[in-house]
């Protein structure tokens, strides 16, 4: 039995099938971010130009929550975004160069997209939890 | 000058080992988390729907005759599609709680064809949640005009 130094018998490689869907997985991921992106660009560029106009009947709408709330979606829809871009192109690159370094570098920012989006996912449970804790204190409150 | 021989080294194998390996683990992990929230969500959003559903039914059951349309089709049709949105969102869901069960499942027994199977439910989930970006995108467009 031939002894190949780069491999043992823990070795655990992908094959052909793995290789194209990984490769799919990177050219959906790359569409979803694009789409992802010009959706966050369009949404902004809406919101500013609605401000504005809104701003011209007088009162400083560029303060508080307003302005707050969309900020923080087109910075969260940014991040998660350039991740999920920035993945595609690193798994595309390491499949087609076979480059383990890129490949590393690709599945470790999926994870981190995944990451995000589960942490994100947290702080909404939290906020709908504080809501309904509020709704139901309200709720006692005026004796429903 | 390390990923370089890392690169030479792996040739046209491309390996699960080390840091591919954690950050697979990782990505299964918290799309189990997301999952299971997705479902659970899926759940609530079904039983509040339901009981809601039939509150709005009765309301308008109220209204006598000018509530017919709604008690006749609308209450009905307003249960169908919250029952159609929840089931295409746990599908979607399903297969990203699909990938997270066979990537655990392929690293524990190092077994490809669990990579595989794992590898397949998440390209589907990218598909799905592609499909529905572009159509949230062009949602967003027509909005504009």
């Amino acid at each position: 039995m031939e002894n190949n130094p780069n491999s043992s018998i823990f070795d655990f490689n992908l094959d052909e099938e793995s290789r194209s869907h990984l490769a799919a997985i990177a050219q959906w991921t790359n569409i979803n971010a694009i789409a992802g992106l010009a959706s966050a660009a369009i949404t902004i560029t809406f919101f500013i130009v609605t401000l504005i106009r809104l701003s011209n009947y007088g009162g400083n709408l560029f303060s508080g929550l307003i302005v707050v709330w969309p900020f923080i979606s087109l910075v969260v829809s940014l991040v998660l975004n350039i991740t999920l871009l920035n993945a595609s192109s690193n798994i595309k690159k390491g499949i087609e160069g076979s480059s383990q370094a890129h490949f590393e570098t690709g599945i470790t920012k999926l994870a981190t997209y995944f990451k995000i989006v589960g942490i994100i996912t947290i702080i909404a449970i939290v906020f709908v939890a504080f809501v309904m804790l509020a709704g139901i204190l309200a709720g006692r409150g005026t004796g429903f | 000058m390390e990923n370089s021989e890392q690169d030479h080294l792996a040739g046209m194998d491309l390996q699960l080992e080390g840091e591919v390996r954690h950050q697979l683990n990782d990505a299964a992990k918290w799309s189990r988390f997301i999952s299971v929230v997705v479902f659970f969500a899926c759940g609530l959003v079904l039983v509040s729907g339901t009981i809601g559903g039939a509150a709005i039914f009765n309301s308008f059951r109220r209204l006598g005759n000018a509530g017919d349309i709604f008690t006749g089709f609308g209450g009905s049709m307003l249960i169908v599609v919250i029952f159609f949105m929840v089931a295409v969102v746990a599908l979607v869901y399903y297969f990203l709680f699909n990938f997270s069960a066979k990537i655990k499942s392929a690293l524990i027994s190092e077994s490809i064809t669990e990579l595989n199977a794992g590898l397949r439910s998440l390209k589907i989930f990218f598909i799905i949640t592609t499909v529905f970006a572009i159509l949230s995108l062009l949602n967003t467009i027509v909005k504009l005009f």
